[in-house]
């Protein structure tokens, strides 16, 4: 088999020409090849062959399991999926295990696929590098010595290392996107609404989305399809059909309109990005589309805009952590109040800590107007930047992140690191859909990546043109510390 | 605009977090870390939103309500399955009336 791909599994699986335990046997051999890379928080190999034996005998019955017949698609560890642990990479879940599962998760089971293992993360989703997991830091398959990205940090490690064809991840600020571009894989982020966010560890609300990581735009599409749609078990899901994104996947860009904003290649852009990204836009007006120079005005309050709502909304929902139903209870309690407040700090690391204090002071008395409510109008300024923008323009392309990778404690600083989203947050505050591909890699080798945006429920352009970059850039080469494997 | 360590605690009290416990350095340094990130946040006072509607949701949401209809609970098990401490189909807790220097 040529192509380790999530669309060639399913293919061989449901002609009879492999059965899904072999290849959950060679993902499981592949994730023990690279586990110094510390992808997995937590990796059941009974768990997937079990699941594998089912699709295979459904297979044997003559029935179809699904789009996804036994792919390994390996889960960020803030999904819930029905006796798993699910521990956000946080000591205050570390014995967590999941009663039920969520309704991403729930559909993608349906499709056939077989969920495998629980991804390395941010803590609570709460970083941009993977370094504020709980257990170790997942490492980057290009550079052990280099961050991944996050917070999807184990997701991104999984797929790039070439362990599993997919991976779920979550996107709240870029936490799909960016480990995508550091990794050297797609990444994709849906309009928001357009998958349940039922079973997904709330981190910010009115930002967070499930979407699916692989080494092909088509595996990311048919991904995608898996798991939208309507789910009335979230109140903020759209009641809105799923289109064949595979199908936008092949289409050419002519006469395509791709929006180009050059506030987004100004400062603190590195040069090898930049001559990456300029390169795709030219390979992608040769072939057809047309480059629109557009302005996002408030781009420059992306990073601190996100940060007050993503901080605020992240104070309540894990306002829940509190040591009564589920999670680390403090044995130095002596009250109610007490239990709670030991609980939390013992159990959460400083990066959470620090959200939650900047959350809760934003939305305490005297300053809830001059911070959140500020932040939300200034939220409506960025969702009209963006219907400015998309008048004169189908998509909207840039770099994904500033930077390729960087080495582990580079970005100590909170406030730097926040700057790494700098791309990404527009889109997020706005619920937009979007996308990371791989571009031509920096001069030192590692990964970088383009990022094209849609308007809300347009992913099929996103497809549409990401696809046809990766046509037009054709193979990308093996990362150092990828799985190794035998042709056959 | 720099935040002070009274603030921060009690903050810290509202967020529930015994900040308090922490070590001297490390209390300092979250004063200081509150306290740039504020400051760095505080530039959004630049941007014109005379008669703007904060915008809650990124894209229209109409609130829905689910049918009046019973449909499968979770379940007790389920529902104390990961609970530190129960009792019956209770969680058990600390004492909460009459907490603190009544109970040695």
């Amino acid at each position: 088999m040529p192509e380790y791909t999530a669309s060639a599994i399913a293919a061989a699986v449901k002609a009879g020409e492999r059965s899904a335990v072999s290849f959950a046997e060679e993902a499981l051999g592949r994730a023990e090849q690279t586990s110094d890379l510390d992808a997995f928080v937590h990796l059941d190999a009974d768990r997937v062959l079990t699941q594998a034996r089912a699709v295979d005998a459904r297979i044997a019955a003559g029935e179809d399991p699904g789009p996804l017949a036994g792919v390994p698609v390996v889960l960020k560890d803030n999904l819930l999926a029905n006796d798993e642990p699910a521990t956000c990479a946080s000591r205050i879940l570390d014995r967590y295990v999941s009663v039920t599962d969520g309704h991403a998760v729930s559909l993608l089971k349906a499709s056939g696929a077989v969920t495998f293992g629980r991804a390395n993360m941010d803590e609570f989703a709460m970083g941009s590098s993977g370094e504020n997991s709980a257990v170790a830091s997942a490492r980057n398959p290009w550079d052990r010595d280099r961050v991944p990205g996050g917070s999807s940090s184990g997701s991104a490690v999984a797929v790039g290392a070439h362990v599993a064809p997919l991976a779920l991840g979550s996107d709240t600020g870029g936490s799909i996107r960016q480990p995508a571009a550091f990794s050297g894989v797609v990444g994709a982020k849906p309009t928001w609404g357009r998958v349940s966010r039922r079973g997904l560890i709330a981190f910010a609300s009115s930002l967070d989305q499930i979407g699916p990581f692989a080494t092909t735009v088509a595996d990311a599409a048919l991904c995608l399809e898996a798991i939208a749609g309507f789910d009335p078990g979230d109140a903020t899901s759209a009641d809105r059909a799923v289109p064949s994104w595979s199908e936008s996947v092949g289409q050419d860009v002519k006469g395509l309109r791709i929006g180009v904003p050059e506030s987004f290649f100004g400062d603190g852009l590195d040069d090898d990005v930049e001559a990456s990204v300029r390169g795709a836009l030219e390979a992608l007006a040769g072939a057809g589309a047309e480059l629109v120079p557009v302005e996002l005005p408030h781009a420059k309050y992306a990073v601190a805009t996100y940060y007050i709502i993503a901080c605020a909304e992240a104070s309540s929902n894990l306002a829940r952590f509190d040591g009564v139903r589920y999670g680390h209870r403090s044995k130095t309690a002596t009250d109610v109040l007490s239990m709670y407040a030991r609980s939390r700090v013992e159990g959460f690391g400083e990066e959470v800590r620090r959200r939650i204090m900047l959350g809760t002071y934003v939305l305490s008395a005297g300053y809830y107007d001059a911070y959140y409510r500020k932040a939300q109008q200034v939220r409506a300024r960025f969702i009209e930047d963006f219907q400015s923008a998309f008048a004169t323009c189908d998509v909207i392309a840039s770099p994904t992140a500033p930077t390729t990778a960087f080495r582990f404690g580079d970005n100590a600083d909170p406030l730097s690191m926040y700057l790494a989203d700098v791309y990404t947050i527009p889109a997020s505050l706005a619920g937009l859909p979007g996308i990371s591909v791989p571009a031509a890699p920096g001069a030192d080798g590692l990964p970088t990546g383009i990022q094209f945006v849609a308007p809300s429920w347009d992913e099929a352009t996103m497809f549409r043109a990401a696809g046809a970059w990766e046509r037009l850039r054709g193979p990308l080469g093996r990362p150092t510390h990828a799985a190794d494997v035998e042709e056959g | 605009m720099a935040i002070d360590r009274d603030t921060l605690l009690h903050t810290a009290m509202l967020a529930r977090l015994d900040c308090a416990s922490l070590p001297e350095p490390e209390l300092d340094t979250l004063v200081d870390q509150i306290g740039r990130i504020i400051g760095y946040v505080e530039q959004l006072g630049e941007v014109d939103t005379d008669g703007v509607e904060p915008a809650i949701h990124p894209v229209d949401v109409t609130p829905r309500l689910r049918p009046d209809v019973a449909s499968e609970p979770l379940g007790a098990a389920r529902v104390l399955a990961n609970a530190p401490d129960t009792r019956d189909a209770r969680f058990v807790v600390p004492r909460v009336v009459g907490q603190g220097a009544d109970d040695a």
